[in-house]
């Protein structure tokens, strides 16, 4: 079966090179399972016209001229969302001319601005596509001043049209500081918040809740510092990191912050976060938390969808709901970012961002078998794959 | 410690006997002596597990007994005496324990200090030549990442120093039974590794302005240390070089070479090397790129120790690729899983699923009792212990996880592991739950806030 659904997704892609064109083709996926509703789910039919999910139901008529994918039982879920990465913003991490993730040595502050430098043309992004991953927030990534600037909303749409929105939020950064105190980014944070008129534009647009204000932080102290200025202040927090944030769950979740974290973290990497528990997920979810989630270290922005993913299973091995898990890869986030009309969930009207899975969305052994962005198929055209094509086994190259 | 005394004591009366004693004895390695002991612990039978022995065997419904230290017995059906511990193994996969190759635990201890080089012991960035330093003597043991380790099944790893050196120093095998000293870890007999590094790390000297500038300066460096050792080697007067002691032992296969190595075009200059002085190399570590040159890996019988997917994070990791360990597995090549970091050092299992995943989309379905040779009887063999680790044999020390079901299941988790035979850890048990004295009277890491 799955010969089968390999067979029609590159007769798919045939196609759609062949076109030419990059004009919506509609889809009927069939037998899919719906992951959210786990193992005993009826299959359902997933109609797609224009790029959007028409109609979900047992039996769902095909849209006229619409090809045919045989999901052959297997699980379907939204493409999946990360909401931390430098995508876009990054090629090589130790190569600073393809790094454009920070803006402080040009003293820009709040007003840094992702956007304007994203590359649809980044290595990336098929890499991440292949991995099922549909939406992204890159954020800006300076730790060296209190704001590190302003982050965008990506879908990562084959037709390369990938910012779906800039301003996703102005990301302030609290926590260990190598010199000085960590008092100090508080009280500029204090200071831009209560500067009125002579407030940079995306303090105002924080202060009017337009955006979120992202709070990178890890330690409780920091986080609680988080919880006054959303007190004091009323304005969105989205709290970035939060591997302490299960001592606080509690008036997180009544002071309604979001937390995005790293599923998987157990370890106490820095000063900041000694108090981290591999349980983190699971005791903000069930104390209603929203969670979200992302990766870090090497994995950031290159594995953004796979490390993601598999760290979002070993987060349900310690306790975290299996729907909750899936959730922070797609609704929740949706929710958080704003998206939630176009996003989300698997419903009509909404972005046909789909991935056919092996088996167990959460599993490291599954794979995506297919992946639709916008409702068209992502093709297997990454670089990785290029080069796992050039260097099969079967074919090696003659030794030279 | 016994057997160093004597050890000693022949290579004194030597000397003193024959007036001209055997120039191997006088440049010995021997240092820093293990005085490990295994753990008393009750013989345990574990009863109706799937087994997993690491060498590509399944076993389902099989008992397994362990006594002194050692597997006694395995397979349906064992019987075992009255006083062994029954262990209810249903539903649960018993496989040996991990052993993880490159590591930097207790040198690059937890937490990371930023801006700080207080806890960080892993370079000796002085010289890009340090053949003559040696791990264990910056090891300290009550490092959070390797008792992370431990609760994921790790109960054999090796410490290697850092990649900034041309050719780094000596590493060291460590049991992870928690002990207070680097001595009372060390893996008793166990073979010295040996550090080297090739291409982006080792040329950073450049930026101070000493050698290496670039590759170039790396493996001219590389050589002449080489050459050094042969012409010390064949001086039996020439006086004593602990650095040469070094690379003459590697020369006479007794150190095992490790060496950092992105890019295929540099570990086929690293083979060439090897070949014109006279050592083997054991392994390259990291090897993003060895699934371009496969066949030569394999015709020399060199390990690639690797992740699974890491890449692009720097300019020579740009061409790595997922299915670099299941392409090296189909060229008959050897491939070890390592984790280099303390957040892989606790799951390697789910390392190899990711692995396998990735060969199995690229048509290289490779069953996953195989892979588990990658953690197991393959990195054993590699650090010269399969004798005594990494596989389920009958003889072999009974180092062992229970895992809650299949390993390679991110929703299981490591529910028992022995090493010789004791439970070490016990997922249900907090008090054989160690955790170090850093973490030790932590406020913020007390279960309840």
């Amino acid at each position: 079966m799955i010969a089968r659904l390999l067979f029609i997704l590159t007769v798919i892609c045939l196609g759609v090179q062949h076109s030419g064109l990059a004009a919506a083709q509609d889809l009927l996926i069939e037998n899919a399972r719906m992951a959210d509703d786990g193992e005993g789910a009826d299959l359902v039919q997933i109609s797609v016209r224009n790029g959007r999910i028409s109609e979900i139901g047992a039996a769902v008529a095909a849209p006229d001229g619409a090809v045919r994918v045989d999901a052959a039982g297997n699980y379907v879920t939204p493409a999946l969302m990360n909401s931390m990465t430098q995508l876009g913003l990054i090629e090589i991490f130790s190569v600073g001319e393809t790094r454009d993730s920070g803006g402080a040595s040009n003293d820009l502050g709040a007003s840094f601005d992702v956007q304007y430098a994203l590359n649809r043309n980044s290595i990336l992004l098929d890499i991440a596509r292949r991995e099922g991953l549909g939406w992204a927030v890159t954020l800006p990534d300076d730790a060296a001043a209190a704001f590190a600037g302003l982050g965008a909303i990506l879908h990562l749409r084959t037709d390369g049209r990938i910012l779906h929105q800039p301003h996703a939020g102005l990301v302030f950064n609290s926590g260990a500081v190598t010199s000085g105190s960590r008092a100090a980014n508080w009280i500029a944070l204090r200071s831009a918040l209560d500067a009125g008129e002579k407030n940079e534009p995306p303090v105002t647009a924080v202060l009017a809740g337009d955006m979120p204000l992202i709070v990178k932080a890890s330690r409780e102290s920091d986080i609680s510092q988080a919880l006054a200025i959303r007190e004091e202040y009323g304005i969105r927090v989205v709290l970035l990191g939060g591997e302490e944030a299960w001592r606080l769950a509690p008036e997180l979740a009544a002071a309604d912050i979001p937390v995005v974290l790293v599923p998987h973290a157990n370890l106490p990497s820095s000063y900041d976060m000694i108090g981290v528990r591999a349980d983190n997920a699971a005791r903000l979810h069930d104390a209603g938390v929203k969670i979200a989630f992302c990766v870090d270290s090497i994995f950031v922005s290159h594995n953004a969808g796979n490390a993601m993913r598999v760290g979002a299973g070993i987060a349900v091995a310690h306790g975290l709901d299996r729907r909750a898990a899936l959730d922070a890869m797609t609704r929740n986030p949706a929710e958080i970012w704003g998206i939630a009309e176009d996003y989300g969930v698997l419903e009509p009207g909404k972005s046909a961002d789909i991935v056919i899975w092996s088996g167990d969305p959460l599993e490291a052994l599954s794979r995506p078998l297919g992946v639709f962005m916008a409702g068209q198929p992502v093709a297997a055209t990454s670089r990785h794959q290029a080069l796992r094509e050039a260097y099969h086994p079967e074919r090696l190259p003659g030794s030279d | 410690m016994k057997i160093g005394t004597l050890f000693q004591v022949t290579a004194l009366l030597a000397t003193s006997l024959a007036g001209c004693s055997d120039p191997r004895e006088e440049r010995s390695l021997e240092a820093f002596e293990s005085t490990y002991t295994p753990r008393p612990a009750p013989p345990y039978l574990i009863r109706n597990a799937t087994i997993l022995d690491g060498l590509g065997g399944e076993m389902p419904g099989a008992d397994l007994f362990m006594a002194d230290g050692r597997i006694i017995a395995f397979g349906p059906g064992i019987e075992a005496p009255g006083d062994a511990v029954v262990i209810d193994g249903s539903g649960r996969t018993l496989t040996p324990g991990i052993i993880d190759v490159h590591t930097h635990y207790g040198t690059a201890t937890l937490p990371y200090a930023i801006g700080s080089p207080d806890h960080w012991d892993v370079n000796e960035a002085s010289d890009p030549i340090t053949p003559e330093i040696r791990i264990e003597t910056a090891f300290n043991p009550q490092d959070p990442a390797m008792f992370n380790a431990l609760s994921g099944g790790v109960t054999t790893f090796q410490i290697l120093p850092g990649s900034r050196n041309a050719i780094g120093g000596l590493g060291a095998v460590m049991k992870n039974v928690p002990g207070r000293t680097p001595q009372s870890m060390k893996f008793p007999g166990a073979a010295y590794g040996l550090k080297m590094a090739c291409g982006e790390n080792p040329k950073a000297y450049g930026s101070e302005g000493d050698a290496p500038y670039s590759r170039m300066g790396v493996v001219s460096l590389q050589r002449q240390a080489w050459q050094d050792a042969v012409d010390y080697a064949a001086d039996p007067d020439a006086p004593r070089d602990l650095g040469l002691d070094v690379l003459a032992a590697a020369l006479d296969g007794k150190v095992k070479v490790h060496i950092h190595c992105y890019r295929a075009d540099d570990m086929s200059i690293m083979m060439d090397m090897a070949n014109e002085f006279g050592f083997e190399i054991a392994a390259f570590h990291h090897a993003v790129e060895a699934y371009k040159i496969p066949d030569q890996l394999s015709g020399q019988g060199i390990c690639s120790a690797v992740w699974s997917d890491w890449w692009g994070w720097k300019l020579e990791a740009l061409d790595g690729i997922p299915e670099n360990a299941a392409y090296l597995q189909a060229s008959d090549a050897c491939i070890v899983m390592h984790s280099d970091v303390p957040a892989l050092g606790g799951r390697l299992n789910i390392e190899v699923a990711k692995a396998v995943s990735a060969g199995r989309d690229a048509g290289i379905d490779i069953p996953l009792a195989e892979a588990l040779a990658w953690i197991t009887s393959e990195p054993a063999r590699l650090l010269g212990i399969d004798d005594q680790t990494g596989s389920i044999a009958v003889g072999r020390n009974a180092d062992l996880v229970l895992w809650s079901g299949d390993p390679f299941s991110v929703y299981s988790r490591a529910d028992l592991v022995f090493i010789d035979g004791a439970l070490i850890y016990d997922r249900a048990d907090p008090a054989r739950q160690p955790r170090g004295d850093f973490m030790t009277g932590q406020p913020s890491a007390k279960p309840e806030p």
